[in-house]
């Protein structure tokens, strides 16, 4: 070191020791809006349209009758669209679709036929109306085991047949079991009812009923016989098509409204399933039919069987749980791993059981007749209201994240990322630029998004005044434009405001219902608590003028709650998290709203355009999004997240939805230490550009059929799809990286375009 | 020197590996669902979530046409597997075509693969032997153990995995071979070994060391690497499982010259692969997916064990990872013989290009590009750092200190900051100067004016009696002991000029001091200054403090030590006056000094401590009246007090805690039974 510099530096270290250094750590530099986007050419491009990420092109090969009704079975009712064939005393069924005479039937075929490599125990299941799965205590070894039963299992099983109005009755004791249970098959109209009444089944001492599946191979196809599908509506809507035999092997057996996790403890990881419909095709918009869990759906799971070598059949069925069995810890360690004593459910479930088959013949033969047909549904019994959504003016999800607690130096501090302020600038902003903004503010209560206070209606003041905080929501929640505030009725943080005892929800293990956050650990909260905190939510805010109310949580867990000696089960919960909403002073805005909430929610936030992948299936078709379309406002997941933002843009205009972005004024970088961790990027001053653009690229496709309901869609060829819509316009979209051309319409690569019926 | 120990126990056990974020509830934002989430790294070093960037395009070949299959290779748009059930080489084409099978008459248990532009190499671990084939399956000729002395007569020879450098330079992983990579010519001569990991003693072992007779030393064989690549310059890559430098890229000499840059996944590596720009791939026994630029920063991590059910994307049992020249991605599943291709996002090209540019050192035009993944992922730490870099070339300091304080990148933020104080000081320095020049007249001035005229001695003489009050003279105290401590601790004792409260205010100011000094320290020397919970740092600072006075006496009072508790006590808070008036300048000096200075800053820190431990010697060699040797001698007792009552602690802990939880289990078990 020159003596120059030390004596710099020893200058240096005399006068600057007591100066404050100013560091501008939070300076963001602006930055242009442009986004780079690297050329997407990938020479697997085939293998990935032809992944169960897309969705494939259909064989439209004309499949024969082959099922044939045998002399033993009678005619036991007839309707306009319907005839109902049964036979005594198994009740096993075939159902002629008067539209295209095409027979569906429970069983394969009269007994007389051969039937391919089926025992004797798997003959009486496929012949049986119902089968039951029961709990056998094994004394030796204290577990309880799982035993199948069907009609034919036992000599000792009675059945009892009579026809009834529009159908027959079959009474059942189960020779080996002691269980006994009724199954009512009846047309209604277009439709088939299959009907296990709570009050019809009887147990004895010994043996405890675990399941009820009725007719579990009504449907089922030989290997890949017949081109079809098994439609699960997991996340978007995913197919099962029909492969050959052993090309697939594991059996998936589905929750709806996913795992109950008041009973077992779930990954979070699990399929999660909107609505409790499935389907099956065979024949290509030829025949189909599509099964809705009319009642009993929140103890029901939809199983799918891919064809196998010992079972070489497609078939798939809703089996009802009456009980779970669940490990009762008697320590800590217990706790920790899972083990115990093994205890089974000692209420059964107050569950109704019942499914309604709507067949679909034709054109309408597939999935997206089963989406209409299941909205059509909907809409006879009330749930989606008859309102019509205003067309051509395309809406786009705004949110906001307010406040949000963070580790401070010496105590946790309130980060505020969007104030009351900011959020006005933002939305007056957007509102120059979109013509709908559907606003959701979230952590705009005391207590920021995580550790929010429950009730909700004390202002942040980290944010601003109350004041101001009323005035936003004044003047945003006007004409095309709305803004709800967030509340989160059922979860609460380990720092947010609640009582333990009181409050938070137990699992049937007797724990507390805990999940494990990213930084805290989260509570869930008794539903009762739920209906109280959300009245509370309603009434204090509505006073103030607040009526858009966007609701957290209630729309996709549905779990049971032990707290108190009367346990809540499934059915309960979704009854009270309905009450709940059920207040007309405000319009509720839900993320993935199940079936159980739909009636209640004005729109649903978050709509997945993807499935769990599992490798039995071989498509992703927007099911659910059709299944809304015309009927309710649905917006496509964050666009902040989008790793291909064309690809996903894309996927928003394929499936119909609206584009949506959360956003907050501050940098997301202040949440990475956070529970608000998983939001990466949000801040306005970078995305306000690209939050313009991708709606621009959204709205000038949907603009075009907005409201509209849809009545086709077809994949061209792999990665080209074809939508047609209710008032004729046709909708294009090509994933891939070469321009398709679909008679004189040509498509650009990587592009969606609307073609209106004038042009 | 406790104190330093304690400031570098929280700063490592921040920087401690942060586990892979699972996670039960992150419903708060619904991302698109792939079958993983996908991590890159934070400002705190650790993993954080990012979009994703690799998809799962699909399997490539059908269900059974491979069985328990070892290693995978990509030449030409061929994908060869070694087909170990099938004992083969199978080779694929892009559609997952089976084209071709090489050596099913001649190979027994094939593990390893490799591809060159002539020829096929296949490592054969039943036949100990390397098979080498002409790309239309007819065997050349094979490499059998190395005959030569130097291969060493007791050394294994089971062929494991295989790579060909230039010069048709053969480097073979053997099983169990731990001096290295086995490096043969084309001819089949041995050559050497090559990368050869160090053996590394544990704790235990070193401490058995001390204790053997003759030389019974503890054992200690090196790991052996098990997994090996190659670049198209001839780079070697090892991968070896269970140690700190898992990965290692090998100049020519066998040194390894790849740096871990910015996060050390802990996790068993079990393959690597590199693609044409040095970009590494590497995969781990749990199903990380790992992703590293040529400098060895982590870019991207993704976890595709399989959770639930089959999943499209997520292995059973990984065993080998491929790249190819447009980055797809090719995963071996041991378990399910799938072979997963997954395809680069727009996010990760983007990735790729703006670390192309600035590798190029086209620091300019990558600089919009760090930009746009900022916009996308405000968390990019890496990005950050190179915009930081970028601005700096620019000449934008303030920008670039700002970015490279986000990236917590402390070398870039010292360098950057130093220009900026450097064009201060050339600005202001004249300034300065004259200040001084200034204030210096001015005092000396003063001085004469009050040596002829006694101008002030009548404040002077108001200041002494201030200070002779016994109230204020036990706070001076603290002042005295650092120019006279035998005379202070003498007042401590025998005057009792200084009591037990005075030393308490004096601790609780010293530990207000020391969250002052975490928390202003500046970032050159302290990088996570926030992470601070009083709580806890109170409990350690007074618990420290007063378990090292109760040990000091009680160990004093049964070695004829004269000091009471109360003397103990005070003296002991008193002797850390030193820290008392350094701690606040060292923390404001570090503001102003850079990584050059760091000497400035690390010395005077010494002499603090240093200064702090001669005045603790000294207080208890006064306080309990001891010669040199007794006080060494009892603060060695004292400490070793201090741990057996921490030990004692722990214990009533543990067991108190088991008790409960018996108790616990024992009453839950009873109401269970009463219950059913």
């Amino acid at each position: 070191m020159s003596f120059r510099n030390l004596i710099k530096k020893a200058l240096v270290v005399l006068f600057l020791a007591g100066l404050p250094t100013a560091v501008a750590v939070a300076a963001i530099r602006p930055v242009p809006s442009d986004i780079l986007a690297p050329d997407p050419g990938s020479p697997l491009e085939d293998t990935l349209f032809q992944s169960n990420r897309h969705t494939q092109v259909d064989d439209f090969t004309e499949v024969e009758n082959d099922l044939a009704i045998p002399g033993n079975f009678a005619l036991v009712a007839e309707t306009e669209e319907l005839m109902l064939y049964a036979e005594e005393p198994s009740g096993a069924i075939r159902v002629v679709v008067k539209a295209d005479g095409y027979v569906f039937g429970s069983s394969f075929a009269a007994a007389s036929e051969p039937i391919p490599h089926f025992n004797e125990t798997w003959e009486g299941i496929v012949n049986s109306a119902a089968v039951i799965e029961y709990y056998f205590y094994n004394e030796t070894n204290g577990a309880y085991i799982v035993k199948e039963e069907s009609l034919f299992t036992s000599d000792a099983t009675t059945m009892a047949y009579r026809p009834v109005a529009g159908g027959y009755e079959l009474a059942a004791v189960y020779g080996e079991s002691g269980i006994g249970l009724t199954v009512r098959v009846t047309l209604d109209g277009p439709y088939l009812r299959v009907e296990v009444p709570s009050e019809s089944i009887s147990e004895g001492e010994t043996y405890k009923l675990r399941s009820v599946k009725c007719f579990p191979f009504f449907g089922s196809v030989y290997g890949d016989s017949k081109p079809g599908y098994v439609l699960v509506p997991d996340g978007a809507g995913a197919l099962v098509r029909y492969r050959p035999i052993d090309a697939v092997t594991d059996i998936y057996e589905f929750n709806y409204y996913g795992t109950d996790q008041g009973i077992v403890r779930s990954a979070g990881d699990d399929a999660l399933l909107q609505f409790p419909v499935s389907g099956m095709v065979q024949g290509i918009r030829q025949h189909a039919f599509v099964a809705i869990v009319e009642s009993g759906d929140e103890f029901a799971t939809l199983v799918v069987s891919p064809a196998k070598n010992n079972l070489k059949y497609y078939y798939s069925y809703n089996r009802f749980v009456y009980r779970g069995a669940y490990r009762a810890p008697a320590s800590k360690a217990d706790a920790a791993s899972g083990s115990g004593s093994q205890v089974i459910q000692e209420e059964r479930n107050s569950c109704d059981a019942a499914i309604v088959y709507a067949f679909l013949a034709g054109d309408a033969a597939d999935y997206v007749g089963m989406a209409n047909a299941y909205q059509d549904y909907l809409r006879g019994t009330g749930v989606l209201a008859d309102i019509a959504l205003p067309a051509g003016t395309v809406p786009a999800l705004v949110e906001l994240v307010g406040a949000e607690p963070a580790p401070g130096f010496l105590f946790d501090e309130m980060r505020a990322m969007t104030t009351y302020a900011a959020a006005d600038r933002i939305l007056s902003d957007l509102a120059t630029a979109i013509p709908a903004v559907t606003a959701v503010y979230k952590g705009w209560s005391a207590g920021g998004l995580t550790d929010g206070r429950t009730p909700h209606d004390r202002h942040e003041p980290a944010l601003g005044t109350r004041a101001e905080l009323l005035d936003i929501v004044e003047r945003h929640n006007a004409g095309a434009n709305s803004l709800s505030l967030y509340v989160d009725p059922a979860t609460v943080s380990e720092d947010g405001s609640y009582s333990v005892y009181r409050d938070v929800a137990k699992r049937i293990d007797s724990s507390l219902h805990t999940v494990t956050g990213i930084e805290r650990t989260i509570y869930r909260l008794n539903p009762l608590r739920t209906v109280t905190l959300m009245a509370d939510a309603v009434s204090g805010l509505s006073e103030d003028g607040v009526d858009g109310l966007a609701v957290g949580s209630l729309g996709w867990l549905l779990f049971s709650d032990y707290q108190s000696d009367d346990p809540i089960d499934r059915a309960e919960a979704a009854a009270l998290y309905g009450e709940a909403l059920s207040d007309p002073a405000a319009t509720y805005s839900v993320y993935r709203a199940g079936a159980y909430l739909l009636r209640y929610a004005k729109r649903d936030l978050a709509i997945p355009t993807s499935t769990s992948g599992f490798a039995i299936y071989t498509d992703t078709v927007p099911f659910v999004s059709i299944l809304l379309a015309g009927a309710m406002e649905a917006y496509g997941p964050y666009a902040n997240f989008f790793a291909d933002r064309t690809e996903e843009t894309l996927r928003l205009i394929d499936h119909g939805l609206l584009p949506s972005f959360i956003l907050t004024e501050a940098s997301a970088y202040l949440l990475n230490d956070t529970e608000l961790r998983s939001l990466y990027s949000s801040s306005y001053a970078t995305w306000s550009g690209t939050v313009r653009e991708i709606y621009g690229e959204v709205a000038s496709v949907l603009a075009t059929c907005y409201g509209s309901r849809i009545e086709a869609r077809t994949a061209l060829s792999p990665g080209v799809v074809r939508i047609d819509y209710e008032n004729g316009v046709r909708v294009y979209v090509n994933y891939t990286g070469s321009a398709a051309q679909d008679g004189a319409a040509t498509i650009p690569a990587r592009s969606g375009t609307a073609v209106t019926p004038d042009a | 020197m406790k104190k330093t120990l304690l400031v570098v126990l929280v700063l490592l056990s921040s920087l401690a590996f942060v586990p892979l974020l699972r996670v039960e509830a992150d419903t708060a934002f619904w991302h698109d669902h792939y079958p993983y989430d996908t991590y890159t790294v934070d400002y705190r070093g650790t993993l954080t979530y990012t979009q994703t960037a690799y998809v799962p395009l699909g399997v490539l070949n059908e269900p059974g046409t491979l069985l328990t299959p070892e290693d995978l290779f990509i030449k030409d748009g061929l994908v060869y597997v070694a087909d170990g059930g099938h004992k083969r080489v199978a080779v694929f084409d892009a559609d997952g075509t089976l084209v071709a099978e090489i050596g099913a008459d001649v190979l027994d248990v094939p593990t390893g693969v490799f591809v060159s532009d002539e020829f096929v190499y296949v490592a054969d671990k039943g036949a100990a032997l390397v098979f080498k084939f002409a790309l239309d399956g007819t065997l050349v000729r094979t490499y059998g153990r190395p005959v030569e002395p130097l291969f060493g007569a007791s050394s294994l020879y089971v062929p494991a995995k295989v790579v060909v450098g230039a010069g048709e330079n053969i480097y073979v992983i053997g099983d169990g071979s731990t001096s290295g990579v086995i490096q043969l010519n084309y001819d089949g001569s041995f050559l050497g070994y090559f990368g050869v990991n160090l053996s590394e003693k544990s704790l235990i072992q070193k401490i058995a060391d001390v204790f053997v007779i003759g030389d019974e030393y503890a054992k200690s064989t090196p790991p052996s690497p098990t997994n090996v690549a190659i670049s198209a310059k001839s780079l070697v890559y090892t991968s070896t499982p269970n140690t700190a430098r898992a990965l290692k890229k090998l100049d020519v000499n066998g040194n390894n010259i790849l740096t871990m840059a910015n996060y050390d996944v802990e996790n068993d590596v079990v393959d690597l692969a590199v693609d044409a720009l040095g970009y590494l791939y590497a995969i781990y026994d749990d199903g990380l997916v790992v992703e590293y630029d040529p400098a060895g920063n982590l870019l991207f991590a993704f976890d595709v064990t399989a959770s639930t059910g089959n999943v499209v994307g997520q292995l059973g049992s990984p065993t080998a990872i491929a790249v190819d020249e447009d980055r797809i991605l090719y995963c071996l599943d041991g378990a399910s013989g799938a072979i997963v291709a997954y395809a680069p996002t727009d996010f990760a090209d983007l990735v790729h290009a703006a670390i192309g540019l600035y590798n190029d050192g086209t620091y300019a035009e990558s600089t919009g590009m760090f930009e746009a993944i900022l916009r996308q992922n405000a968390n990019f730490a890496l990005a950050r750092a190179a915009l930081g870099k970028a601005y700096y070339q620019n000449g934008d300091y303030e920008a670039a200190l700002a970015e490279y304080r986000l990236a917590s990148d402390v070398a870039g933020y010292s360098e950057t900051y130093w220009k900026i104080r450097d064009g201060w000081l050339k600005q202001n320095l004249s300034a300065i100067f004259i200040v001084v020049i200034a204030l210096s007249i001015l005092g000396a001035v003063l001085r004469r004016i009050d040596a002829k005229t006694a101008v002030f001695a009548g404040v002077r003489a108001k200041a002494d009696a201030f200070l002779a009050r016994p109230a204020v003279k036990r706070y001076t105290l603290a002042v005295r002991i650092l120019k006279r401590p035998a005379d202070a601790f003498f007042r401590i004792k025998r005057l009792r000029e200084a009591t037990p409260g005075s030393a308490t205010v004096l601790l609780v100011l010293l530990f207000a001091e020391y969250l002052f000094m975490i928390r202003t320290t500046g970032f050159v020397f302290n990088r996570f200054p926030e992470e601070v919970n009083l709580f806890a740092s109170a409990a350690v600072f007074f618990g420290a403090f007063f378990l090292y006075v109760f040990a000091n006496y009680l160990v004093s009072t049964l070695s004829d030590g004269e000091g009471w508790l109360r003397d103990v006590y005070v003296a002991s808070a008193y002797a850390l006056s030193p820290l008392l008036f350094g701690w606040i300048p060292l923390a404001l000096l570090s503001n102003v000094l850079t990584l050059n200075e760091s000497i400035l800053f690390e010395l005077s820190r010494t002499v603090l401590y240093g200064w702090t431990a001669v005045l603790v010697f000294l207080s208890a060699k006064e306080i309990h009246n001891y010669e040199i040797g007794e006080t060494a001698k009892n603060l060695i007792v004292t400490l070793f007090a201090v741990l057996i009552i921490v030990l004692i602690g722990f214990i009533v802990y543990v067991f108190g805690s088991e008790l409960w939880d018996f108790v616990m289990s024992w009453v839950k078990e009873l109401i269970g039974r009463v219950v059913s």
